[in-house]
């Protein structure tokens, strides 16, 4: 008999546990993907920033008079770099992406001016250079895409019930989304 | 997340709808294949099972010439003997006759997967002319950034590709999600579709590509696969102290399981356990007319459906993905569109079918009069969904179209209906069960034919090794 009581409240509570477990591990995992998410868009960030030093020496070979906005884009990059080596401790994504912004529109102004000027489709370096700034800039965009996918899926699995009550006992916080802002190369042609 | 809206078109269905949609009918299909492959494995398993007591009772016998080992002869004759047969439980004899043989299909099955998932169709691709692109030119440079940029969309490591240097516009994708989502993924791109499609299109098919690995499509068509191919080798297994073809096969296969193939050697193992076909001697050829016979018809009505429909439901699976990794169904679509207007067809690349985008052989016909993969394992139905089901599919994730196009829901009359459930109906009904009836008797045929064999030789030798009872 008394076995029997035992286990009418043993039994619940186990199966209440195991729940708990499991909605904690897929929060768990859900979260992981997102870090995972995030450390692919600082890989790409930090290939953009790698491919601006190679872009200025080529564009300043071919066409020096653009000399105004390739300093615009060694500043910028800096600046950019900066923030990069100073995420790991202090800066959220959504800061990193205000970083960011300078180099952005630094690459989209020079390549804006490049695609315009005479003399491009002979230059075989720079179009290379272009065609790898358009993916770069392509990753990092689809990088973002599947960031924010990984959060939406992150932001409806700590919204549902049940998995939202276990989600606020662990400190499960919502993350926000991710606007970052990109340049729009040209393609060459 | 809402997908853009095209300006004055109908609101573009969510892809990621689409994607539950898909997988949920990929997975129900999956389920339909299981069931019917295990049934068509149970006459199988039957036949066998004649031969793998045999087999287990030499094994003890020989074994008690080195050490003793009980008698399984005895030990049965001894549990049997002493009470009336009638009493022997009916659900014991039946898995005594059924249980050797499902177990040595099901082992050899699982081993056959780990060996087509370790080499497989990845084997059968790297048989065409390939190499790494050249970084040099620009559109093979271009292809490894776009690559880059989908798996950049999908969230996974950027995978090795391939240019295939065979005449043909079409592009295969080999590994991909099997345990650990960071299996590693070859694309292999033909050089025409580089020449032909621009980056926009480029990226669509490969964004088709790169959706079937991470969806784990190729796991699924090797998972199939295996089970034609273990009934391959487990034939193969029973005919090699006669048959010098079976005992190249399983050398062949040794070979890629130890990892010292090459990929020629790899694929023609692959070929050899999906199509074998061996037989000495009368009981060997009456189970192989026997094996046959079941396999055709099984396949013709069963397994060819089972096999066909979750496979197609992959593929609009992948494109539906491929809308989500891009963004832009229009350029998914023109992609395919594109590449299905070209030429598809590539030779050497029928037996790999799963793994391409498009159908490499899109008119059901092998080129150069290489052997098909379908054929040779009996399937009627195509595994490649029509091209035009999939357009159709795409439009109307680009919003272009709304509605299912009117020439598929032409209105049928009263009259047709009634027809089609009163005539055709029963005569399906008894077509299927008349085959059904052909293969029991074949099956029951060849077990006692088999059964007769093996008590006359197992039981001659169990005789001289063990001495009489």
């Amino acid at each position: 008999m008394t076995s029997a009581a035992t286990w009418t409240w043993l039994g619940p509570l186990a199966a209440l546990l195991i729940a708990v477990a499991l909605a904690h591990n897929r929060l768990l995992r859900r979260r992981q993907l997102l870090e995972r998410a995030w450390a692919q868009i600082d890989v790409q960030l930090a290939r953009r920033h790698d491919l601006v030093p190679e872009l200025v020496a080529a564009v300043q070979a071919q066409f020096g008079h653009e000399r105004t906005t390739l300093e615009q884009l060694a500043a910028a990059r800096t600046s950019a770099r900066a923030a990069q080596a100073a995420r790991t401790a202090h800066l959220t994504p959504p800061e990193r992406a205000v970083a960011e912004v300078g180099l952005s529109q630094a690459l989209g102004t020079l390549s804006a001016r490049v695609g315009a000027l005479p003399g491009l489709p002979s230059s075989h370096a720079v179009r290379r250079l272009l065609e790898d700034l358009v993916s770069t800039e392509n990753r990092i965009a689809f990088a973002r895409q599947h960031y924010n996918d990984t959060v939406l899926a992150y932001r409806e699995a700590c919204g549902r019930f049940p998995t939202a009550v276990v989600a606020r006992a662990f400190r499960f916080r919502p993350v926000p989304f991710l606007d970052l802002p990109l340049s729009s190369p040209q393609q060459p042609g | 997340m809402a997908t853009q809206t095209p300006p004055g078109g109908a609101s573009p269905q969510d892809f990621f709808a689409a994607q539950r949609r898909h997988r949920r009918a990929a997975r129900a299909y999956s389920t339909l294949a299981t069931f019917v492959v295990v049934a068509q494995s149970v006459p199988a398993a039957v036949m066998i099972s004649p031969l793998a007591i045999g087999l287990l009772v030499l094994t003890t016998d020989l074994a008690s010439l080195v050490r003793p080992v009980p008698d399984l002869v005895r030990i049965t004759q001894d549990r049997l003997g002493h009470r009336p047969v009638a009493t022997v439980d009916g659900l014991l004899a039946v898995l005594v006759v059924v249980a050797p043989g499902c177990l040595l299909v099901a082992s050899t099955w699982w081993l056959t997967l780990r060996v087509l998932l370790r080499r497989g169709f990845g084997a059968a691709v790297r048989t065409l002319p390939h190499r790494h692109p050249d970084p040099r030119d620009p559109q093979e440079h271009q292809l490894v950034n776009v690559v880059a940029e989908m798996a950049a969309a999908a969230g996974i490591a950027v995978p090795e590709v391939l240019v295939l240097d065979v005449p043909g516009h079409n592009l295969a994708v080999v590994g991909g999600r099997w345990r650990r989502p960071e299996d590693p993924i070859t694309i292999a791109v033909s050089r025409d579709v580089l020449v032909d499609l621009d980056r926009d299109g480029t990226t669509g098919v490969v964004a088709i590509a790169v959706s079937s690995a991470v969806n784990g499509d190729l796991r699924m068509a090797h998972t199939l696969c295996a089970v034609q191919a273990a009934y391959g080798i487990a034939v193969a297994v029973f005919l090699a102290p006669v048959d010098a073809r079976a005992r190249r096969l399983l050398r062949r296969l040794a070979a890629v399981a130890r990892g010292t193939a090459s990929p020629e050697q790899e694929k023609a193992a692959v070929e050899g356990a999906l199509s074998f076909e061996g037989g000495n001697g009368v009981a060997a050829s009456l189970a192989f007319l026997t094996w046959r016979l079941n396999f055709w018809i099984t396949n013709l009505i069963l397994v060819g459906p089972a096999l066909a429909l979750p496979w197609r439901a992959r593929r609009y699976l992948a494109d539906s993905t491929a809308v989500q990794l891009t963004r832009q169904p229009q350029i998914v679509l023109d992609g395919l569109q594109r590449l299905a207007g070209l030429t598809p067809r590539l030779p050497g690349a029928s037996y790999a079918a799963s793994c391409f985008v498009l159908d490499p052989s899109p008119d059901g016909r092998p080129a150069d009069g290489e052997p098909d993969l379908a054929q040779e394992v009996g399937l009627a139905v195509a595994v490649h969904p029509p091209i035009g089901r999939r357009l159709e599919r795409l439009d109307r994730l680009a919003g272009r179209t709304s509605e299912r196009s009117p020439a598929r829901h032409r209105p049928r009359g009263v009259l047709a209906a009634l027809v089609l459930s009163l005539v055709l109906v029963p005569l399906a009904v008894l077509f299927v069960a008349v085959l059904l009836a052909l293969v029991l008797t074949c099956v029951l045929l060849a077990v006692t034919v088999l059964g007769l064999g093996v008590l006359i030789v197992v039981g001659s030798l169990h005789a001289v090794l063990r001495g009489p009872a």
